[in-house]
């Protein structure tokens, strides 16, 4: 796989992981005593947190919520660098 | 506040150089029951609703900039080199006149956006239908844009925008059963 | 999916006099909401791959709609 497409392929598996986040935060606020629906809530986040970091430990912070890791910006990763999403 | 993240809700892939397709598509970007409508109107209304249903306005409204995004992103991607002679017999002449290859918040016929398109009644019943059937008609919307779309990649994002609204509009229909349910709980005291 | 379960028909008049070939039964959408006032806690999921892809984390809420249904 060319680095390009490893990083598509990585994001992909952010998008997957934030997506269960959406749904559940949307479940949740309708439904705010299924204790189970929270507890898998809490899951989710953690998980796409996990995912997120395996994302920007290599390419670089997807928000400015994440510490650049020094891999990122020793390979000179800028929050500015494209592509933007709506570029790639 | 909000704080940006990028990457796409949904990765977007688009195969083909085809301005007539981003005309059609800018009725979900800057129409009447498009995507800036909806967060616009569910971002408003959100201020003066009973508080449980202000977390599903918020976050709704919220997911549905990412959604302005990917038909931002759609949009762009159908037309970025596309020349003056394709955009005009796409039907974008006008357009590019005034805008060049920009995007612009307007319809597929060129109406630019007005904030008439969105209501905000201070009655969280209407309000909630409202919203409720926006969530319908962009459904519906959704549905001919994918009876019209000729890209492959285009028509699978519309795909999982359409099955998006069905869930918002769930979610609205439950805020009206909790409102429902504050009645019944004074009538137990 | 069954998505049949979520189509609704009707027969429209058919006038002698109707300039474009007359379809004889249309079909439009009943999305799966409308049946579903409340969601139930504990309905079956989706993978996380599958529910990007789907558009929900719930398979119920998908009634996934193609061109080649001919609805318009
Ligand atoms: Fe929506």
């Amino acid at each position: 796989m060319n680095p390009q497409e490893e990083e598509w392929q990585l994001l992909k598996k952010v998008q997957q992981a934030d997506f269960v986040v959406v749904e559940l935060t949307l479940y949740t606020d309708t439904h705010p005593n299924d204790m189970e629906a929270i507890q898998q809530w809490r899951e989710a986040i953690k998980e796409a947190a996990k995912v997120r970091r395996q994302y920007e430990s290599r390419f670089g912070p997807l928000s400015l919520l994440s510490v650049p890791s020094t891999q990122a910006i020793e390979v000179g990763w800028h929050w500015n660098s494209t592509p933007w999403p709506w570029q790639r | 506040m909000w704080v940006y993240e990028k990457k796409l809700l949904y990765p977007v892939e688009v195969t083909t150089c085809n301005p007539m397709l981003a005309k059609y598509l800018m009725e979900q970007y800057g129409g009447a029951d498009g995507e800036l409508a909806a967060a616009l109107r569910y971002m408003n209304q959100r201020y003066t609703v009973p508080d449980k249903v202000i977390g599903v306005l918020t976050d709704i409204s919220t997911e549905e900039f990412s959604h302005l995004e990917m038909l931002a992103t759609m949009i762009y991607k159908l037309t970025k080199d596309a020349t003056p002679e394709q955009l005009e017999k796409a039907g974008l002449g006008a357009h590019f006149v005034n805008h060049g290859h920009s995007l612009f918040y307007e319809n597929a016929g060129g109406v630019p956006f007005t904030a008439t398109y969105i209501q905000s009644k201070g009655d969280p019943i209407a309000d909630l239908y409202e919203d409720i059937a926006a969530e319908e008609k962009a459904r519906a919307t959704y549905q001919w844009l994918i009876d019209i779309s000729d890209d492959p990649g285009v028509s699978d994002a519309l795909r999982f925008l359409r099955e998006r609204e069905n869930i918002h509009s769930l979610r609205f229909r439950e805020s009206v059963e909790i409102l429902k349910e504050e009645r019944d709980r004074k009538k137990i005291f | 999916m069954n998505q049949s379960q979520f189509r609704g028909t009707f027969r429209p008049y058919v006038s002698p006099r109707d300039p474009c070939p007359p379809i004889l039964e249309k079909t439009f959408v009943l999305p799966p909401q409308l049946f579903t006032n409340f969601q139930k806690p504990g309905l079956p999921q989706n993978s996380p791959e599958e529910a990007l892809k789907q558009g929900s984390l719930w398979p119920q809420f998908v009634d996934g709609f193609y061109r080649e249904e001919g609805i318009s």
